[in-house]
């Protein structure tokens, strides 16, 4: 009986460079040694900076924003030189524990539909290396960064209401300690205080840039009181999820973005008990020019099984079926794979 | 398994496994890309070293398709049949020696037009030597799924491979 003329064809392994070889396995066990970034040379180099543009600080509590600076093109990446002197240079207060950037994401402080009432300040660190929040007094953006020793957050308040508070109660949000539970910061008259992080936000899965696999990211949404029910909070989720773009080099991007995402409007996030399913209904059709290579497309469906299921609480065997306006499959069934993320975390 | 002993058997795993990851590399991204392609899913693999299975070559598959998928060309539009052919062609230049060229490109060509789908389950398992359940596992779908896109890849180069084989075949019929 004949092969089959693609058994024939069966690729033989090429040739591959020793040296190469020896230097790459090298690196990559030296590097772990180090503890620190993995980050194997390539054989080409290839320009994957990380850079993103102009970061829009837009946030805003309804007020009229007056922007300090004009706003600059800000590098977001590994933890750099600090941009101002004295913020972030200092030597690591080894007292302090250290904050993993995972830990940081998300919201801390006060609750924002009481905050303003009680002057108490909030602040949240989005994945895009943007801090949006409320000072005590004044709605808050800019940018934020975690030092190098991964002790203090730096942050760059560029975008402020302009509301006349009493000095006595401004808190200093420029530079952040951590203490192991909480974000520490000091008031002008130097009375310490600590903000500790919410638990209750939305969480989308972004594709991580070290990882390559999915990490749990809170959505960039301001808290509207909106999102306290399972329900909401994945809808919300899932409506950010949409939105995020690809972005080569960035710490965290997404399959979705403009042309891949399933309409505008996410219209529900119904479980269905009875049949372990989970009914995603879009308001509009869309994604119809995506078009992304194999392994792409099952990752872009993992981003959305694990947002759904996490928000939702639900088992992660729980089928997500994305229906359009018709109430028509816009694809195949999902179920969330363990494999796709980067921690086996939840 | 102390440091030692893991960057040992890392070694290992590498020394076995690299070649056929690296092979799998040249088939999606062509042979310049695939030296990325292989110290990426490398690196991932060393990181979450206590993850890797045995045997770890299903395992490390699983991680370079997505590192491919990822890729510096990862959301750019798929690939013209074109350049999959070339890629295709360049993947198997060394392979079925006694092939006929015009028969070999034939047979390349209704396999770079098959469906991305079928296209991987085919050569998941006859190329990359994986079982029909390992494919599955790596594709998250049923046995019964994958042996379906085999079995319906293998008739469409077959139906399309009007070539020589076709006429020795029959002739071959006793």
């Amino acid at each position: 009986m004949r092969a089959h003329i693609i058994d024939e064809l069966r690729p033989v392994a090429p040739d591959i460079d020793p040296g190469w070889e020896a230097q790459t396995m090298r690196e990559i066990l030296e590097d772990s040694r180090r503890g620190g970034e993995l980050t194997v040379k390539r054989r080409r180099h290839k320009s994957a900076q990380f850079l993103l543009a102009v970061v829009a600080v837009g946030v805003i509590l309804g007020g009229l924003v007056v922007a300090r600076d004009l706003l600059p093109g800000r590098e977001v990446g590994p933890a750099g030189p600090p941009r101002e002197p004295g913020v972030a240079s200092t030597a690591p207060d080894e007292s302090k524990a250290q904050l993993a950037e995972a830990q940081l994401l998300g919201r801390w402080g006060a609750d924002p539909a009481t905050a303003q009432e009680l002057r108490l300040p909030w602040l949240r660190f989005d994945y895009d290396g943007t801090v949006t929040g409320f000072d005590s007094c004044n709605s808050v953006g800019g940018a934020w960064e975690l030092d190098r020793s991964a002790r203090t957050v730096a942050v760059d308040i560029r975008g402020t209401t302009s509301v006349a508070c009493p000095d006595a109660i401004q808190p200093r949000l420029d530079e952040l300690g951590f203490d192991g539970t909480a974000l520490t910061y000091e008031l002008r008259d130097g009375t310490s205080k600590t903000m500790v992080a919410a638990d209750d936000e939305p969480q989308m899965y972004l594709i991580g840039a070290r990882s390559k696999l999915l990490e749990a990211v809170p959505a960039p949404v301001y808290p509207d009181g909106k999102s306290t029910t399972p329900q909401q909070r994945a809808v919300t989720a899932v409506k950010e999820l949409m939105k995020v773009e690809f972005t080569d080099g960035a710490k965290y991007s997404s399959f979705w973005g403009k042309i891949c995402r399933l309409g505008d409007e996410v219209k529900s996030v119904d479980s269905l008990s009875s049949e372990r399913v989970v009914l995603v209904t879009f308001a509009r059709r869309g994604g119809e020019l995506c078009d992304i290579v194999r392994g792409g497309d099952d990752l872009r469906s993992q981003q959305l099984a694990w947002t759904v299921v996490t928000n939702l609480g639900v088992d992660d065997t729980t089928v997500v079926r994305l229906v359009g306006p018709d109430q028509k499959p816009l694809a195949d069934d999902i179920v969330a794979r363990r494999f796709a993320l980067a921690s086996e975390d939840r | 398994m102390d440091v030692r002993g893991r960057e040992l058997a890392f070694e290992r795993v590498w020394r076995e496994e690299m070649p056929r990851i690296f092979t799998y590399a040249v088939r999606h991204v062509g042979s310049a890309d695939a030296h990325d392609v292989a110290a990426e899913t490398f690196t991932i693999a060393w990181r979450r070293w206590d993850d890797i299975t045995d045997p770890p070559f299903a395992w490390l598959l699983g991680v370079a398709r997505h590192v491919v998928a990822n890729h510096v060309r990862t959301l750019q539009r798929r690939r013209r049949l074109q350049d999959r052919v070339r890629l295709l062609t360049a993947a198997t230049g060394q392979s079925g020696p006694h092939l006929d060229f015009a028969g070999r490109i034939d047979a390349l060509e209704q396999l770079a037009a098959l469906s991305e789908t079928d296209r991987e389950a085919l050569l998941l398992t006859a190329w990359d030597g994986l079982s029909t359940e390992q494919t599955a596992t790596l594709l998250g779908i049923s046995a019964a799924a994958v042996r379906k896109r085999i079995s319906r890849a293998r008739a469409a180069i077959d139906v399309g491979h009007a070539g020589p084989h076709t006429d020795i075949d029959l002739q071959e019929t006793p």
